[in-house]
């Protein structure tokens, strides 16, 4: 069951998973061949290459069912949260409830990719006006209009503030099309004034208490629709209970990461830990499955490391990845332009750093929404960006820009220059569309030009 | 010596703040020409961080009601010649909560005022300067019969920018044309030229709905509550009553434009974004469900080839509604 690290296409996987069986795999309620999420329309497994483990098999049917899964929890009679905008606060609430599921539609933003445009989420959207001059998650409008995808919320919850505008101007264009939203305020990160108290946040920042309090006390309004909705209070017990649930997954996520940054060779390929990551967010509506998804892939990345085994060769280049790809695609050819991931900060940092359980609870999950890298100035993020680059030894950066979105305008070029200038590593800016085969060749190009620049400074000691 | 400036260009930032702090506050309508330019950067945006390292800026005030501008802010770095500023305006409003914090980023401000040199407003000294500001606004819009689009615009702008209007012997005769109203984002100095192709094509601006315009004043002052709680009246002014774009809901911005086109009967609106302005871009199509009258969508692109685009479109609009 446990063959050598290998990198499989569809096709491979029919036999692959034959393989499997035959050996005696179990699997879970949702597992099954990948090839059959290619009936239900995710065409772009055509042309990735995953990984051959058991448990990325898993990984992958765990997430390609999990709109089965939301459809089950509605006809189960669960209440659903439609979770908008914070990546990775509001389903830790939603959680600690009993019934409830949650989830977030922006992640409807995969779905031109993974159904390579054949279900014209964005051409809904472009009728409505939200053209491509926005970023790809105006296919959740499409999927909010077309109703092919995932069931209507119970409850649509959306920060507001220092938030992207795309993603505002959409919510409330959803809004607008007749679905109510319990916005809550995200504020802009300010720098603690001189004499101001300020708290320590996770990930090593830190934010004027105020702040902190004015958002403990937004989250305690969410906390109390969620409770309207579950028919219970939210209560601090419940609270504590939710985290230290969702502190499991952060912790296990940070015990991947950090095998898979850390091993001479890369133990997992990319693309399998950015869908690995994902999980943080909203532990794809099913926090206990996604531990135990988490555990398997634990397990194998454990096994390679010990052998050894992996992907690539030492010698690839380390590669620190910035912001979510709207293309899977890329991160298989970030691999075949001979790099790997050492890092990675997909915009959702906040739901991979631990929440505080020394503080009270709702507090500590204040700490962790003021802690979101879109509340605070680029260059806080750049800092920590480059302060991790250099911890992990990356040899090469890469901020993959999100068409349209209003931070990629300037952000980029602000971590670009942090990392240069912090830790004299070498870093471009690469736009992703949702389907990357038309600028295939360019962008290939560019990243192997980097990881030139970037094997070329390994001689010289820099 | 002249007071050190303090620009902005946000209808959330309270102009009469900084002037009781001792400051010259300018909101200006920043030059397209010498802007800031990067692939998905909003124009204003770039102009405003252009407009920041100008030289007679003390310190420059950004807001997050777009993220945009929020993030304009950090252009330039720390190698940006004046102090910057980051003001936190809510985009909730519907919670006391939210009214709280826009008074205590008042407050930050105030104290980042202090620091770059003002003073505390003296007592009285706020509520001076909110007496002054309204009865100027009374007067730049009760200017607006006796001029030009394009007068009555300029008259707009060089109020917000300098706290001062010039006599009213200055004015241009007025047009008297098909009545729009412009509605949309913020105007830079050279989108001006816009006012200057109504008049030309036949009509006049009646309402100036643009984030630059009479939408975003506050509303008028209370006296008796200014009395004792200037400060408060001051961000209720502002903040609890400016129907703006940004807010969510927004449903205040779709509340003023029906009491607006009932109190100013027009025979069309023009709505004015920029490349980018993914706010009032996304409410284009609502707008048109909601207005009774035909609805232009203009990009302001800026000079050269696109503007004669838009002042060709402009005239047909005209032309079609006559």
């Amino acid at each position: 069951m446990n063959a050598p690290p290998r990198r499989l296409t569809l096709d491979d996987w029919d036999a692959r998973y034959g393989d499997l069986r035959r050996a005696g795999l179990r699997e879970p309620s949702y597992g099954g061949p990948l090839r059959r999420h290619v009936a239900d329309g995710d065409h772009r497994l055509l042309r990735l290459q995953f990984d051959n483990s058991a448990a990325a098999l898993r990984l992958w049917n765990f997430l390609l069912t999990e709109e089965d899964r939301l459809h089950a929890a509605r006809a189960e009679g669960r209440r659903i949260v439609g979770a908008m905008k914070d990546l990775g606060t509001v389903p830790v609430m939603a959680y600690s409830l009993p019934g409830v599921v949650a989830f977030y539609p922006d992640g409807a933003w995969w779905t031109p990719c993974v159904m390579e445009m054949s279900d014209e989420l964005l051409a809904v959207a472009d009728r409505m006006g939200i053209d491509e001059t926005f970023c790809p998650v105006r296919a959740m409008l499409g999927a909010f209009v077309t109703r092919r995808h995932f069931p209507i919320p119970d409850l649509l919850v959306c920060s507001a503030g220092a938030v992207c505008d795309d993603f505002s101007a959409i919510a409330q264009r959803l809004n607008g099309l007749g679905h109510p939203i319990l916005w809550w305020e995200a504020p802009h990160r300010s720098e603690p004034e001189p004499d101001e108290e300020a708290v320590p946040l996770p990930g090593g920042g830190r934010a004027p208490r105020a702040q902190v309090a004015f958002l403990e006390s937004e989250l305690r309004r969410v906390g109390e629709a969620l409770g309207r909705l579950a028919g219970t209070d939210l209560d601090d017990a419940r609270l504590a209970d939710g985290i230290q649930r969702a502190n499991g997954i952060r912790r296990r996520l940070r015990e991947l990461r950090e095998a898979c940054f850390t091993a001479r060779v890369a133990p997992l390929p990319a693309l399998e830990l950015l869908i690995a990551e994902m999980l943080a967010i909203h532990f794809c509506s099913d926090l206990e499955e996604a531990g135990a998804v988490l555990d398997d892939l634990l397990d194998e990345v454990r096994r390679r490391v010990a052998a050894g085994t992996g992907f690539g060769g030492a010698d690839a280049v380390r590669v620190y990845w910035v912001n979510p790809v709207a293309d899977l695609r890329m991160m298989n050819r970030l691999e075949a332009a001979g790099g790997r991931l050492c890092g990675t900060e997909f915009l959702f940092s906040h739901a991979l750093d631990g929440i505080p359980e020394d503080v009270p609870c709702w507090e500590a999950l204040a700490r962790a929404a003021a802690a979101d890298p879109m509340a605070g100035p680029a260059r806080d993020r750049a800092a920590r960006i480059a302060r991790d680059a250099a911890a992990l030894g990356a040899e090469a950066v890469i901020v993959s820009r999100i068409p349209g979105a209003s931070h990629c305008a300037t952000e980029g070029g602000v971590m670009a220059d942090a990392v240069r200038a912090a830790a004299g590593i070498p870093a471009v800016e690469i736009e992703v569309p949702p389907l990357s085969d038309a600028v295939a060749a360019q962008v290939s190009t560019r990243m192997e030009a980097l990881f030139e620049t970037a094997r070329a400074r390994r001689g010289c000691g820099t | 010596m002249p007071l050190p400036s303090v620009i902005f260009a946000s209808s959330f930032v309270p102009p009469e703040w900084i002037e009781a702090h001792g400051l010259r506050p300018s909101r200006v309508a920043p030059r397209a020409a010498g802007a800031v330019e990067r692939e998905g950067l909003c124009p204003f945006a770039g102009a405003f961080a252009a407009a920041a390292d100008g030289p007679d800026v003390a310190a420059a005030v950004f807001t997050t009601t777009c993220d945009q501008m929020r993030r304009a802010a950090e252009i330039g770095g720390d190698g940006g010649r004046a102090e910057r500023f980051v003001m936190h305006v809510p985009s909730t409003w519907q919670t006391p909560a939210a009214h709280r914090l826009y008074r205590e980023e008042l407050g930050r401000l105030g104290r980042f005022l202090v620091r770059l040199g003002g003073h505390g407003p003296a007592p009285g000294e706020l509520a001076a300067c909110m007496e002054r500001r309204e009865a100027m606004r009374d007067e730049v819009l009760a200017r607006r019969p006796r001029l030009t689009s394009r007068a009555h615009g300029d008259l707009a702008m060089r109020f917000h920018e300098t706290g001062v209007l010039p006599p009213a012997s200055d004015t241009v005769p007025a047009s008297g044309g098909s009545p729009l109203m412009l509605l949309g984002g913020p105007m830079r100095r050279e989108d001006l030229g816009l006012f200057d192709t109504i008049d030309r094509s036949g009509g006049c601006v009646a309402v100036d709905g643009t984030e630059s315009g009479e939408r975003e004043w506050p509303r008028r002052f209370d006296r008796r509550r200014m009395g004792g709680d200037p400060a408060g009246e001051l961000a209720d002014a502002y903040f609890g009553h400016i129907p703006a774009v940004f807010r969510r809901p927004d449903s205040g911005l779709f509340d003023w434009l029906a009491a607006a086109l009932r109190a100013t009967p027009v025979r069309g609106i023009v709505v004015v974004t920029h490349p980018w302005c993914d706010a009032w871009r996304a409410e284009v199509p609502r707008i048109r469900d909601a207005s009774p009258v035909p609805v232009l969508a203009l990009d302001l692109a800026g000079a050269g080839a696109s503007a004669g685009e838009g002042s060709t479109r402009v005239e047909a609009f005209l032309e079609a509604l006559r």
